[in-house]
């Protein structure tokens, strides 16, 4: 792979060990991925387990560490330069903040229904 | 910013593959898509955001005039159906980080077989999407039956239109290292590609969430 490769990859040696084998830790992500999904879809069976309040509250923090998990080891930004993480980041905060704020002017976190 | 004073040495020259050296130490197609895919948190935020704000306007649905979304998502939306789609999803994903692994590795032909598994378990998805689609058409949810649909038509339409363009991508990179285009060299290449990919799989982690399960 090129320079620029081994100058983004920091924890990389030399040789062919400039692109360390993760394909084990991949899969185990995905193991995990698989599993938070199947909590996902079980909190949808409420005769079975009934969330209560803490449903809404239990989906949010499932979607983000999934989230989490693809952008940092399957999109690399764990061992990727900080500016990638940065670039990518403030996408996310002005999405949520213009939207947040879109959404607040529709008076959606008073009732859930716009006006 | 301390990566550009940490590789002045570079800037000049080009590595050994014809990408220029950046002052970031990262190639700029790389930067452009991490910068393309933060446009595109605002493009998905906004049709999230739609949907969110319309999701409970259900008036001309025939038998919905007065539902509220929890009977909706128990009567209209086949979970079961929708996780097995997202863990397809979620799948693709794994299987294409095999394969831009594999290229950097310098396995090719290991590298073809992920590469077309993972256009195959998008084309997966797209197909559970089109029956969905249809399933919700013939129970009479059109694009234009009333608000909700067509937020909701819009918001996983668009995701859709992602998948089919990240198969293409995935499909003409397999045809390139048939014809021996896309060797270990280019193996960033790929990884660019993977991002697409990636970011499609995290925006239905997203939808999965906000659209079918939360109530």
């Amino acid at each position: 792979m090129s320079t620029t490769t081994e100058t983004t990859h920091g924890d990389h040696g030399a040789g062919h060990d400039e692109h360390p084998n993760r394909d084990m830790m991949y899969v185990k992500v995905a193991l995990v991925l698989a599993a938070i999904t199947g909590l996902e879809t079980f909190t949808y069976f409420e005769s079975v387990f009934d969330f209560g309040a803490a449903l809404v509250p239990v989906l949010l923090v499932c979607m983000t560490a999934k989230f989490y998990l693809i952008a940092a080891y399957f999109m690399h930004l764990r061992w990727d330069k900080p500016v990638l993480r940065r670039a990518f980041l403030t996408g996310i905060v002005i999405a949520l903040l213009v939207y947040a704020a879109t959404l607040a002017a529709f008076k959606f976190f008073a009732s859930g229904m716009p006006s | 910013m301390a990566e550009t004073l940490a590789a002045p040495a570079t800037d000049a020259h080009h590595d050994d593959h014809g990408h220029g050296h950046t002052n970031t130490g990262i190639s700029n197609e790389k930067l452009a898509m991490w910068l393309f895919l933060g446009s595109e948190c605002l493009l998905f935020g906004g049709l999230i955001s739609t949907f969110l704000l319309y999701r409970k306007k259900l008036n001309s649905f025939p038998g919905f005039e007065n539902a509220e979304i929890s009977k909706l998502g128990a009567q209209l939306f086949d979970i079961p159906f929708t996780s097995v789609s997202s863990f397809v999803l979620l799948m693709s994903s794994l299987t294409m980080v095999l394969a831009v692994s594999s290229l950097q590795r310098r396995d090719e032909q290991r590298m073809r077989i992920w590469l077309l598994a993972t256009a195959l378990l998008g084309a997966s998805f797209i197909a559970g999407q089109i029956y969905e689609f249809t399933a919700f058409v013939k129970e009479g949810l059109g694009f234009t039956t009333n608000i909700f649909s067509s937020a909701f038509f819009t918001l996983t339409g668009f995701h859709g239109a992602h998948v089919v363009i990240g198969i293409i991508i995935l499909m003409t990179m397999f045809a390139m290292s048939l014809q021996g285009r896309l060797g270990p060299e280019r193996a960033e290449a790929l990884e660019i590609a993977g991002l697409y990919w990636h970011f499609v799989d995290v925006v239905w982690v997203v939808v999965f969430v906000v659209v079918y399960l939360i109530k």
